[in-house]
């Protein structure tokens, strides 16, 4: 039955996904990551055993928040003692770690029960894409980014900027950005 | 020769007191209870009623949760085809395949190969009556009201 | 004074009076406190218990309800042939149940010297032999003729497999064979089991015909090939090997072992997946924990494909059509190019 044995065992291997987290929104890319730690995406999926796989993000320092998350989105925190709240800005704790917002919303949102600590070990968190050596060659998958990276103006050349096509030109003397208005003395 | 004891005492049928037997009974239900609910009658038979109610509510909750379990299966197995489990239900219902969500989970367990040509039919079926928008190659030998 | 005297004599007579029913009740009244001995009890318990061992393995015969006339007709009908009495209880009576029920009757003393006492019953030698044979002949026929391309020395290995005294005891004792078995020992060694299994084949044959007996083989012998794999009853020490002389005989390309996929091959649990090209064709596929244990059973995918073993569609066990095919299948040999043959060793 060995033939069978190694059909268990590639059945029950668990695979290892890449996933780039740059300008991806950490809100939307959660559900993802986690239908693969918790191994949703199998069809031999059952809620009480183990079948997760492992998932490397890449990039988090590059996550991109909608509107004026950066500024509004709060972390909460108690330490447990009598006015041990506090509450600190999703920017403050970004620059203090750049992974800490991908990971406290991945833990936030997989259910709290007893397979929550070993899914969150599977879970590889990089600011850069830095990744080592070891963790790197384990790697055979990609999940796809929610969102199409956009290039920035600034990435573009300047052949490129003035080959894109125009409907007309501006006047020479037009000044796009007026600024503030200049009060009449 | 009577291994029980009681077999011997009681008879083989069942005389005596009604009671006994109820106890009996009661006791082969309490038999995985802890402390003294599983020997005493008196505290144990509430225990036992209550279980019955949890027995019966379980038999529906079964049903509710392996339901949820496969369609979750389903999903997973036809997102490998780039196809989500709640349209591909709806193609094969419209190719009139009745297969239940049972079979089709072990379907995708067992025999992933047939599952795949059976996803290949829904999206066939999809694109034909414009339901949802899926580029695919089309299966050989699979034959569709509109063809003929 | 005297009153008080008085009051005093009475409380004692009281206090005596209820210290005699303590005494007496000392074991029905509850004393409310830690009681020291129920753990060492327990644990006294729990060990002699272990001592103890399991339970030993009663024979159904020990209930009250057991019927030996009744279990054999039972098991007569639930085979469903028509076998008669006398054969079925030969058929399942064992040589050594004969031979020990003569020894204790030695020892019985008789009024009349001259009485015989020997039992009177015959055992299940002649029907196992006549069986086992056409057990052997048919599994091996069938199997030729349902895997052609099987070489002879894979037919031989499977029917030992599937007539071996292990499995025919496991068949036997689902059937429930192991309570009407009259032999010596019990519970049943695996051979005396077996030996009953093929006497009842033979019965089968004694009685029905060899084409009942036949179809009884078929139902419930060749059955348990299903799910099977060919590596589980036969042992290829190198199979890529000669995966390499019958691709060489065919006149094809050397077969080659690419990846396919791999995963965490930096953990311990890595998973490898190894395929078997030839001529640009996938012929055989198979996973493993390393490279070479994927490559091994990855050819030995390739050798149950060429073979054509496992294909669920090539075995129909269908009862109307029963080919036996008697001529030995090709040898191993004869599958594999001359140049080649060393790589079998």
């Amino acid at each position: 039955m060995a033939q069978h044995r190694v059909q268990q065992w590639a059945t029950f291997a668990r695979m290892w996904w890449l996933y780039d987290a740059r300008w991806q929104c950490p809100f939307q890319s959660a559900p993802v990551i986690i239908r693969h730690l918790q191994g949703l995406h199998k069809p031999i999926y059952h809620p009480l055993s183990d079948v997760g796989d492992h998932v490397v993000v890449i990039n988090t320092e590059h996550i991109a928040m909608e509107g004026d998350l950066w500024r509004n989105w709060r972390h909460f925190h108690h330490t447990g003692y009598p006015g041990g709240f506090s509450a600190t800005r999703v920017w403050k704790v970004h620059e203090a770690d750049p992974t800490k917002v991908l990971h406290k919303q991945i833990y936030s949102t997989v259910k709290g029960n007893l397979l929550r600590r070993p899914i969150m070990a599977r879970l590889h968190l990089y600011p850069d894409d830095n990744v080592p050596e070891d963790i790197l060659k384990n790697i055979t998958g990609q999940i796809r980014q929610l969102r199409e990276v956009p290039k920035r103006l600034d990435e573009y050349t300047q052949d490129e900027r003035d080959a894109f096509p125009r409907l007309f030109e501006w006047p020479a003397d037009y000044v796009p950005n007026p600024g503030k208005k200049t009060v009449k003395s | 020769m009577f291994l029980t004891a009681v077999n011997c005492i009681r008879g083989a049928p069942r005389v005596g007191p009604a009671k006994f037997w109820r106890v009996q009974q009661y006791l082969r239900f309490s038999w995985g209870f802890r402390g003294r609910k599983r020997h005493c009658y008196r505290i144990g038979m509430r225990y036992i009623h209550k279980a019955l109610v949890y027995a019966t509510q379980g038999r529906q909750l079964k049903k509710i949760q392996m339901h949820k379990l496969w369609d979750m299966r389903i999903d997973a197995a036809a997102q490998e085809h780039n196809l989500t489990g709640c349209n591909f239900c709806e193609g094969l219902a419209r190719s009139n395949i009745q297969l239940d969500r049972k079979v089709l989970t072990d379907l995708a367990i067992f025999e992933p190969r047939t599952f795949q040509s059976l996803v290949e039919v829904s999206k066939r079926r999809l694109e034909e009556e414009g339901i949802a928008d899926v580029q695919a190659p089309r299966p050989q030998g699979v034959f569709t009201r509109g063809m003929l | 004074m005297s009153l008080v005297l008085r009051n005093v004599l009475s409380f004692c007579a009281r206090r005596t009076a209820l210290s005699g029913r303590l005494i007496a009740q000392r074991q029905a009244i509850p004393v409310r406190c830690y009681k020291k001995w129920v753990l060492p009890a327990y644990r006294s318990l729990y060990k002699r218990r272990l001592e103890q061992g399991p339970e030993p393995e009663r024979h159904r015969s020990e209930w009250l309800n057991w019927n030996y006339n009744a279990e054999v007709y039972a098991f007569g009908q639930r085979v469903g042939e028509d076998l008669s009495e006398a054969t079925l209880r030969t058929a399942l009576t064992d040589r050594s149940y004969v031979e020990a029920e003569n020894e204790k009757r030695k020892g019985l003393e008789t009024e009349e010297e001259d009485e015989e006492l020997s039992l009177d019953i015959s055992h299940n030698e002649e029907l196992s032999a006549l069986g086992e044979k056409l057990c052997n002949n048919f599994v091996k026929g069938y199997l030729r003729s349902t895997y052609p391309n099987l070489p002879e020395e894979g037919v031989g290995a499977i029917c030992d497999f599937l007539t071996g005294d292990e499995m025919l005891a496991y068949i036997g004792s689902h059937l429930g064979l192991k309570d009407i078995v009259l032999a010596s020992e019990f519970p049943v060694p695996d051979s005396t089991l077996s030996k009953a299994f093929t006497a009842v084949i033979g019965a089968i044959d004694t009685d029905q015909g060899t084409e009942r007996a036949q179809l009884f083989v078929h139902d419930f012998v060749l059955t348990q090939l299903i799910g099977k794999t060919l590596d589980s009853m036969w042992t290829i020490s190198n199979p890529m090997g000669l995966l390499a002389g019958i691709v060489a005989k065919q006149g094809m390309a050397e077969p080659e072992s690419r990846l396919l996929w791999e995963t965490g091959s930096e953990t311990v649990v890595a998973a490898y997946m190894v395929g078997i090209y030839c001529n640009k064709q996938l012929i055989g596929k198979a996973a493993g924990e390393t490279v070479s244990i994927a490559e091994h059973m990855a050819a030995q995918n390739a050798l149950q494909q060429f073979f054509n073993f496992g294909n669920d569609a090539a075995i129909h066990f269908d009862r109307h059509s029963l080919t036996v095919n008697a001529e030995r299948n090709a040898s191993i040999e004869d599958f594999v190019s001359q140049d080649k043959t060393q790589t079998l060793a």
